[in-house]
């Protein structure tokens, strides 16, 4: 029976969904979903799948992805995030839902120092969300804070999804990381003012005016009371002030070799992590071999986890691409009459809903060249669009079914329902569906910064 | 001693071919040492045009066609424009799908596709392959080939029968002859001459590049050529070597002050020609074959120069629009490269690979 | 005699568990070396030292850490998956459904693993290099695919046998659904 490569693609994309949904390893899925199909259309091309997994792997702008993971890990794993969280909580506090903003400001700026979303999440949220709960912010509303300030670190640079955009589509990746500069900042500011906003309106309005809590979301949470604000005194600030200079001196070292030219994206990196490890041990006596344990394990489980995705994802692109189907779904793309803008709005769409259900990298992998296939020719920028697709992603990570900043945050706070987490993260999607539409009407957002550094 | 013997019996010929057994015949003979490598065979005779069939010739053949450049590049262009005209010839029996821009395999990975036959055809930088085999470095070697002419000739010459004749033995076919030129540009200075790297933090296209370089006082980096702009402008790199099309393609005029165009003679020349693997070869009647020879001697001796001269005209048009300072290698300043080369590069090349001084021999042979 | 092979079976189990361990620190080293090694890269090239096996070499490391490293990744349960439909399944529908999918897992390693060795044999009888200036044998970087994935499917194995002890005791009524040692 003839199928057409279209009808072979849904098909393989159907099968991969339903190995996905079975619960078995994401890798493992996309890999015998391709392993399946190339065994079915042309068995004899087996013998260059480990050259196609090999390959995968065989690139040096690839290394930046744990490198900077490597990078996060011991900030992330020792008393470090608690110390920068704790700074920018004293700084930061006397605004209103001061506890909510300090959390955002320490993710973007925990973004800086991490390319990757769940670890920001991970990393602030183990610190934040107790103290948010402590301090009685509504439970969903804290998680949902985290796990949309969590995404931040794939939009801040550096950033893992931008490394594996400009990969797959040989877009510069210095460029990607500064088109994310400025849509992370304005995404963090706008996101802070909805926290103010909600906060005054919603929690201490409705707090002085019942005089009672808000009601419990749920029987098993404690019923928190009216949230607290304590109050530091100038010298608490500046005494916590130097704790903060590490990560800067590390931001510096990594974003100075990049962008004064001593070193590529990867190599940053790499300096990032020697600089994170060394201080990590030198300042929090990091060297105890528990905790070189954990920092370690933590970095290579992350890491071989990405990578295998990656390997996997291609492999199962090359299975498509086989099949003709990547091919034909471009052109059918391509096809419609839908105009510049029109064609934007439905990729904008289509990648909504594969980021349900597919983590970022994988998204990326299989659909950045062909979408760039389709963009460039209509005259859109591959930099603007890596930062559109960034912030696409970035709701990818917080919807339900596959959401994986979803996941840390459900391992942080068990008790809150997922419905709760939801409902707290909504608003904050919306901020990062305007950021999309705040980029498309004012492409400089992303093309500025890029533009100024390294044009001439 | 290894004997690899690919023999094909003639098609039944029509009219104007005078293909002879003889032509298909490769041996590649293995003695103690050095290696010769050679082909035995008188140069190659094949139907220059043959007319569009209007009923399907053989039965219907799908081939696969990859490369790694995007689509409407002169790579691109190429490989359609020989699939269009084996397809017309044909009469519709054999049909083309093409995968540009790594979309099926990534680019050192066509190698091995095609010796196992899971790719049909690909437009390959023969020098990926050099890890495997070798003796390809020659096709990415400083100063083998000074111009597009030269390196097109080699077809036709001993240097071209032995490098078809290590493909064969590979499994895979060169199909038709492709050079692409390049050239060094700087944001320091203009390079003209070796001693113009010393100092200079450098990109080179091709490990034989980078070794000649390094002798002359560059620091090499390397990296892939989407990086070369961002690295440039951050000052990771003073200077870069990469092909005319990937200075345009890649916006690099914005970045670098000096280039040093392959117009007239050029250091850095590379063969990036349609291969084809056996396998897939093998698939097709006597019939189609003789027409699709034909069709490939059609397009090497009437597509390829004209549209490959194209990509340094461009390169001329847009750096001098950009204020680029430019400068036209002369044939003296060729051949102080070419004696530097032969002192760092070729030497190297002939104490490190088998057969390797003979081939160096059979490339300069090919120069008169 | 059934007690001896228990007990051997649970020492080639602790043998196999702590091999993913070992190579998961190992593989971790190995990034961290690249790390290092980047930075002497960048010094050198900033004193405009030339440099040759830097680059490559951490690109071998990065295949290490994600392929060895995979064994580790299962170990410590870093293989993410989908759990939407699994989270609404009973407790036994669920082990169950891991369990499956877990063999499933081990033939998909496996099959990679079958395919690549060839890969690396190959590389071994025609003495295939790198085609990079530094130009070392493809045997060293061919390996890691092939064995990285043994690797893997010799721990399915021990994760299936403990998986197989689950599914048995939620069946038999105790339905505590801890793991049980191996
Ligand atoms: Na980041
Ligand atoms: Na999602």
């Amino acid at each position: 029976m003839e199928l057409s490569p279209l009808t072979w693609g849904l098909i393989m994309f159907g099968t991969a969904l339903v190995l996905l949904l079975s619960g078995m390893p994401i890798w493992a899925g996309l890999a015998g979903a391709a392993l399946l199909f190339i065994f079915v259309q042309s068995p004899e091309n087996l013998g260059t799948v480990p050259y196609v997994i090999y390959s995968s792997l065989d690139s040096f702008a690839l290394l930046a992805i744990p490198l900077f993971i490597f990078m996060a890990s011991p900030i992330a794993n020792s008393r470090a995030s608690f110390d920068l969280y704790e700074v920018i909580h004293r700084w930061l506090h006397w605004l209103p839902g001061g506890i909510g903003i300090s959390n955002m400001v320490a993710c973007a700026i925990f973004a800086a120092l991490c390319g990757s979303s769940p670890a920001t999440a991970a990393a602030i949220g183990g610190v934040g969300i107790p103290e948010m709960r402590r301090r009685g912010y509504p439970p969903g509303f804290a998680c949902g804070l985290i796990c949309v300030g969590g995404t931040l670190g794939i939009l801040i640079p550096p950033s893992i999804t931008m490394i594996i955009y400009g990969i797959s589509t040989e877009t510069s990746i210095g460029k990607c990381f500064m088109a994310g500069v400025i849509p992370g900042a304005v995404v963090t500011v706008i996101c802070c003012i909805w926290i103010a906003f909600y906060f005054y309106f919603f929690v201490m309005r409705r707090g002085r005016r019942l005089g009672e809590p808000p009601p419990p979301s749920s029987p098993q949470e404690a019923a928190p009371t009216v949230p607290t604000e304590e109050a530091y005194t100038w010298k608490d600030r500046f005494v916590y002030l130097p704790r903060v200079l590490p990560f800067l001196l590390i931001i510096i070292g990594v974003m100075g070799s990049l962008y004064l030219g001593w070193a590529t994206p990867s190599e940053a990196a790499g300096v990032g992590a020697v600089l994170s490890l060394l201080f990590c041990v030198i300042i929090y006596q990091a060297y105890r071999p528990r905790v070189l344990k954990t920092i370690f394990g933590v970095a290579i489980n992350e890491s071989t986890m990405i990578l295998l995705i990656m390997a996997s994802a291609l492999f199962f692109g090359y299975a498509l691409s086989n099949a003709y189907a990547t091919q034909a779904l471009a052109e059918a793309i391509i096809e419609l009459p839908l105009g510049r803008w029109g064609i934007m709005a439905i990729i904008n769409l289509f990648l909504l809903i594969l980021g349900m259900f597919i983590p970022p990298a994988a998204i990326i992998l299989l659909v950045a060249p062909i979408l760039l296939h389709i963009l460039l020719p209509l005259g859109f920028d591959p930099v603007w669009f890596a930062a559109v697709m960034t912030l696409n992603m970035e709701i990818g990570l917080v919807t339900p079914p596959v959401g994986l900043n979803l996941y840390i945050v459900k391992a942080i706070a068990p008790d809150v329902a997922m419905s709760r987490v939801l409902a707290g993260a909504a608003p904050f999607v919306l901020i990062l569906a305007l950021g999309i539409f705040l980029l498309c009407i004012f492409p400089e957002l992303a093309l500025w910064l890029p533009g100024m550094m390294i044009g001439r | 001693p290894q004997t690899v013997t690919v023999t094909e019996t003639a098609a039944p010929v029509t009219v104007t071919v005078t293909e002879t057994a003889a032509v298909e015949t490769v041996t590649v003979t293995e003695t103690a040492a050095p290696v010769t490598v050679t082909k035995t065979a008188a140069p190659v005779t094949v139907t220059k045009t043959v007319a569009p069939s209007p009923t399907p010739v053989g039965p219907p053949i799908t081939f696969k066609v990859s490369h790694q450049w995007a689509e409407g590049d002169v790579r691109d262009r190429l490989a359609r424009a020989f699939g269009d005209l084996v397809t017309e010839r044909t009469g519709g029996s054999i049909t083309f799908e093409y995968y540009p821009a790594r979309a099926l395999y990534k680019p050192k990975e066509q190698w091995d596709a095609m010796r196992t036959g899971a790719l049909d055809m690909s437009v390959f930088p023969l020098d990926y392959a050099s890890g495997k085999v070798p003796q390809f470095s020659i096709t990415l070697m400083p100063c083998i080939v000074p111009t597009m002419e030269v390196g097109l000739s080699w077809k036709d010459k001993q240097i071209g029968y032995s490098i078809d004749g290590l493909c064969l033995a590979n499994g895979v076919r060169h199909v038709i002859w492709v050079w692409m030129e390049g050239g060094p540009a700087s944001k320091k200075n203009q390079i003209i001459l070796p001693e113009d790297v010393a100092g200079h933090k450098m990109r080179a296209a091709g490990k034989k590049f980078e070794y000649m370089l390094r002798e002359a006082g560059a620091a090499i980096t390397s990296m892939p050529s989407s990086e070369i702009y961002h690295a440039l402008a951050t000052g990771v790199l003073d200077s870069a070597l990469t092909s005319s099309g990937s200075w345009v393609s890649y916006k690099l005029y914005e970045q670098v002050k000096y280039i040093n165009v392959a117009r007239d003679y050029a250091i850095w020349f590379m063969e990036e020609g349609l291969y084809m693997s056996q396998k897939s070869y093998d698939r097709m009647t006597p019939e189609q074959k003789r027409i699709f020879n034909a069709c490939a001697a059609e397009i090497q001796d009437t597509w390829v120069l004209p549209n490959f001269k194209q990509a340094v005209q461009t390169l001329i048009e847009v750096f001098g629009k950009a204020g680029v300072e430019m400068h036209f290698m002369t044939k003296s300043e060729w051949e102080v490269w070419l004696k530097f080369a032969q002192e760092t590069a070729w030497k190297s090349f002939a104490e490190t690979v088998e057969g390797g001084q003979e081939l160096l021999d059979q490339a300069l042979a090919a120069l008169e | 005699m059934i007690r001896l092979g228990k007990r051997i079976l649970a020492l080639l189990a602790w043998a196999i568990d702590n091999w993913s361990e070992f190579t998961g620190y190992a593989c971790a080293l190995g990034i961290f070396a690249a790390a290092v090694i980047i930075v002497h890269e960048v010094i050198t090239r900033y004193a405009r030292i030339p440099t040759v096996w830097q680059t490559e070499l951490s690109i071998y490391l990065l295949m290490m850490a994600t392929y060895v490293g995979a064994a580790y990744g299962l170990k410590h349960g870093g293989h993410i998956h989908v759990d939407l439909v699994t989270n609404f399944l009973s407790p036994r529908a669920r082990e169950v459904l891991f369990l499956v999918t877990s063999v499933l897992g081990l033939i998909i390693a496996g099959a990679i693993a079958w395919y690549s060795w060839p890969m690396w044999w190959e590389a071994v009888e025609a003495g295939y290099h790198s085609e990079s200036l530094w130009g070392p044998p493809l045997i060293f970087p061919y390996i890691l695919l092939p064995l990285g994935l043994s690797f893997l499917a010799i721990h399915y194995l021990v994760h299936i046998a403990r998986k197989i002890a689950l599914v048995r005791d939620l069946f038999k009524g105790s339905g505590q659904g801890h793991e049980p040692s191996l």
